[in-house]
């Protein structure tokens, strides 16, 4: 077998009890290459990480990094990733210092070479004077950037990200997002998960969208875009009557907000006719129309009837 | 790394105010007031059976002596009075068949009335003129059996008191035991009673085979920090349990870390931990309850001992909460089973106090262990003379480790 992808996930399945949490996803990711996992709450996508990480082992399934099974090695792959936990992995009662310095000894780092190394990261996440605060007494999008830190001291060549911006201010968050896209221009693989679509559309070349378990649509943003280019989200608002046109719509898949409407569309061409056809049975008339340019949000619309964000 | 865990650990622990409370603030706290409360001896109704004493004469027993007399009054009157009954039962015999049967623990102390007891005595209690002349009464007790000696003590020092003036003798009686009082009522009313009455009798507490006696304040120090060593371990294991739902954990592991290696540091973290934990209580009882502890190499090599059963308990525990996942085990550990250990073990009462099942139980506690290793060590004890205790100690580590390590092999998947 030839593997040009460095990462390779191949049909895992992992359960919980009798829920089935991954019901076989299959992924890959190639040298210096930005994959997204996107998707809602629940999809899967922590548990597909932290198979990845050796973490967790599949029920069923092979994860190969760098042509190596990593369930036989997983040596192979822990030495050379770096992987930020969704939740914050950090000692709050040691300062942001000493966590750097523990976990960079925990891979191996030690003296000049660890001092190198923790100068370098907090410079790269910005987080200099308060190094020797406790992390206790962090804003969240400090302990966001030190937990990003922590997995970068050893430089991983690829780097996971489990929605490392979740809960933070605007800045940090910026902050985070192109420290990522940095690494990655040096050469750093990276997996970024994350449910907010403009973050992977910003980041990663290609993207995953999981859903239940499995992974619905995958492919570069515009490969995604194109798949659904006959859908689009059209949005329209009636001056009454919302309620029977609500119920002449069943057919389509809705959103609505009062007399504000979402539909999601195969045909724009002649939707404007129907909808007007729609409004004079329902006894009420369009007041305003439009069709919206496709996004991933509308393609995971699309794709499952509901939105990624509840 | 494991030494860097290992500082880690420390680190955390010790900077952590809530852990420190419970090592080493609480037992402290648990110390001062049971060893102040309980300085009566009179230790509350637990008492299970009378405590066996000899009585040795050495006055020439004079039935048909004029009234008052001393004799009549202690065998007569004293020790078969139904409240004294119940604590003691006593035997007359010779000063060697006294010697033998404390040896072979068929009685508990022995006390030796003087020559001149029934004359002596007569005088000082009388409304003559003549000057008090000292009666020395000697009790020499089982080093083994503190607690009864000091009970035997007290009730000497009692009738002494009563004896002091005949005129008010069945009112004094009355007063220190009336009838439906209870007994830890009566401890306190039988101490300030005492204090109200010093007189010349003297009373000598004669070392039997070189052995001291320990008071409330060396028992409870050495018995309430046997007992919160169980916190070491527990404190530690929920370090333990915190990685895991922190993350840590899981970030150690990706990092490259083996789990027996985190294992292992946590395990001598609680070591540790408890080594710190008996300095400080050592030193502070000592400094701040004049607590002798004994020779203190020997405590040491006691202290070490425990320590690494706690270490083992400690590894049990956290090889547990790893594979399971919650604090139930520790949570378990903290509220109810120490309780068992410290009531079985004697961290709350003397052993002795507690009806002989218990007695035999205590030595398969760790805390029981520990507790008569060192307080044997402060009575004076060599250390072949308590190996059994450290051997048991010692055992109880191994157990737990072989435990911890089983279960670890068992559940490996779950760990990772
Ligand atoms: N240890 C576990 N035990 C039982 N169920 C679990 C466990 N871990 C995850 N699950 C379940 O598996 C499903 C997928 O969880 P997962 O964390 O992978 O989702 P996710 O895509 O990362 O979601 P989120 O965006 O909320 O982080 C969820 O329904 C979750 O409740
Ligand atoms: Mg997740």
């Amino acid at each position: 077998m030839i593997f040009i992808s460095i990462l390779l996930v191949d049909n895992v399945k992992k359960s919980y009890g009798s829920f089935q949490a991954v019901k076989g996803v299959s992924l890959e990711l190639h040298g210096g290459e930005s994959i997204g996992l996107l998707g809602p709450n629940g999809a899967g996508k922590s548990t597909t990480v932290s198979m990845i990480t050796t973490l967790t082992q599949p029920d069923s399934g092979t994860i190969y990094y760098k042509g190596t099974d990593t369930a036989s090695n997983n040596k192979i792959i822990r030495g050379e990733l770096g992987f930020v936990p969704q939740d914050i992995a950090l000692y709050n009662n040691l300062s942001g210092l000493d966590n750097l310095k523990f976990f960079g000894k925990a891979y191996g780092l030690r003296g000049e070479k660890l001092s190198k190394a923790i100068t370098e990261i907090s410079n790269i996440i910005g987080i200099e004077e308060r190094l020797k605060d406790l992390v206790k007494n962090y804003s969240g999008g400090m302990k966001r950037r030190i937990n990003i830190g922590c997995a970068l001291l050893h430089n991983p060549r690829l780097l996971i990200l489990d929605e490392p911006t979740v809960g933070i201010d605007p800045q940090s968050r910026n902050h985070i997002l192109e420290t990522v896209k940095k690494l990655n221009e040096s050469g750093i693989s990276v997996i970024y998960i994350s449910h907010y679509m403009e973050e992977v559309q910003a980041l990663c070349q290609r993207i995953y969208i999981m859903d239940h378990g499995n992974v619905i649509a995958s492919g570069t943003h515009d490969q995604l875009i194109a798949v659904s280019h006959t859908h689009r989200m059209v949005s329209f608002a009636v001056d009454s009557n919302e309620d029977e046109m609500s119920k002449l719509l069943t057919a389509k898949k809705v959103q609505q907000n009062g007399r504000e409407f979402v539909i999601s569309a195969d045909n724009t061409a002649g939707i404007l006719t129907e909808l007007n056809t729609l409004a004079e049975q329902a006894g009420c008339q369009i007041l305003s129309y439009s069709v919206a340019e496709p996004t991933l949000e509308s393609v995971f619309l699309n794709l499952t009837g509901r939105t990624l964000r509840d | 790394m494991y030494i860097s865990i290992l500082g880690r650990e420390l680190r955390l622990i010790l900077t952590d105010r809530a852990a420190l409370l419970t090592i080493i603030v609480m037992p402290i706290v648990l110390m001062a007031i049971l060893g102040l409360s309980l300085q009566g001896m009179f230790t509350e109704s637990v008492w299970t059976t009378a405590i066996p004493i000899g009585v040795v004469q050495e006055y020439q027993p004079d039935p048909d002596r004029q009234q008052p007399n001393p004799e009549k009054i202690f065998f007569g009157e004293f020790l078969e009075n139904e409240q004294v009954k119940k604590m003691v039962s006593y035997t007359v015999i010779s000063a060697a068949e006294a010697d033998r049967l404390l040896a072979s623990e068929e009685i508990a102390a022995y006390v030796v009335l003087p020559q001149n007891y029934v004359a002596g005595t007569q005088n000082n209690i009388s409304l003559n003129n003549q000057p008090n002349e000292p009666v020395n009464i000697k009790i020499i007790a089982d080093p083994e059996r503190n607690y009864s000696a000091l009970v035997v003590e007290e009730l000497i020092k009692v009738f002494n008191a009563s004896m002091q003036d005949m005129t008010v003798k069945t009112a004094i009686l009355e007063r220190s035991f009336p009838a439906n009082l209870n007994w830890s009522a009566k401890a306190t009313d039988i101490a300030r009673f005492y204090q109200d009455n010093q007189q010349e009798i003297s009373i000598e507490n004669i070392e039997f085979d070189g052995k001291k006696q320990i008071s409330s304040f060396q028992y409870y120090s050495a018995a309430i920090m046997s007992m919160f060593l169980f916190f070491s371990a527990g404190v530690t294991a929920t370090r333990l349990l915190d990685e895991r739902r922190g993350y840590t954990w899981q970030r150690q592991i990706v990092a490259g870390i083996r789990p027996a290696t985190i294992i292992l540091a946590n395990c001598t973290t609680a070591i540790m931990v408890s080594l710190i934990q008996m300095l400080i209580v050592v030193i502070f009882s000592s400094l701040a309850f004049g607590v002798a502890w004994g020779s203190l190499t020997q405590a040491a090599v006691v202290g070490l001992c425990a320590a690494l059963s706690i270490g083992g308990l400690g590894a049990m525990l956290a090889v547990l909460t790893a594979v399971t996942g919650n604090y139930k085990v520790i949570t378990a550990l903290e509220s109810v089973i120490v309780q068992i250990f410290a009531l079985l073990g004697g961290s709350y009462l003397p052993v002795e106090l507690l009806p002989p099942l218990v007695q035999r139980l205590s030595n398969f506690t760790l805390n029981g262990l520990a507790i008569q290793a060192f307080t044997k060590t402060m009575q004076g004890y060599n250390l072949s003379q308590i190996t059994p205790y450290l051997s048991g100690l010692i055992i109880f580590a191994v157990l737990f480790l072989v435990i911890a390590y089983g279960i670890f092999v068992g559940k490996r998947r779950q760990i990772v």
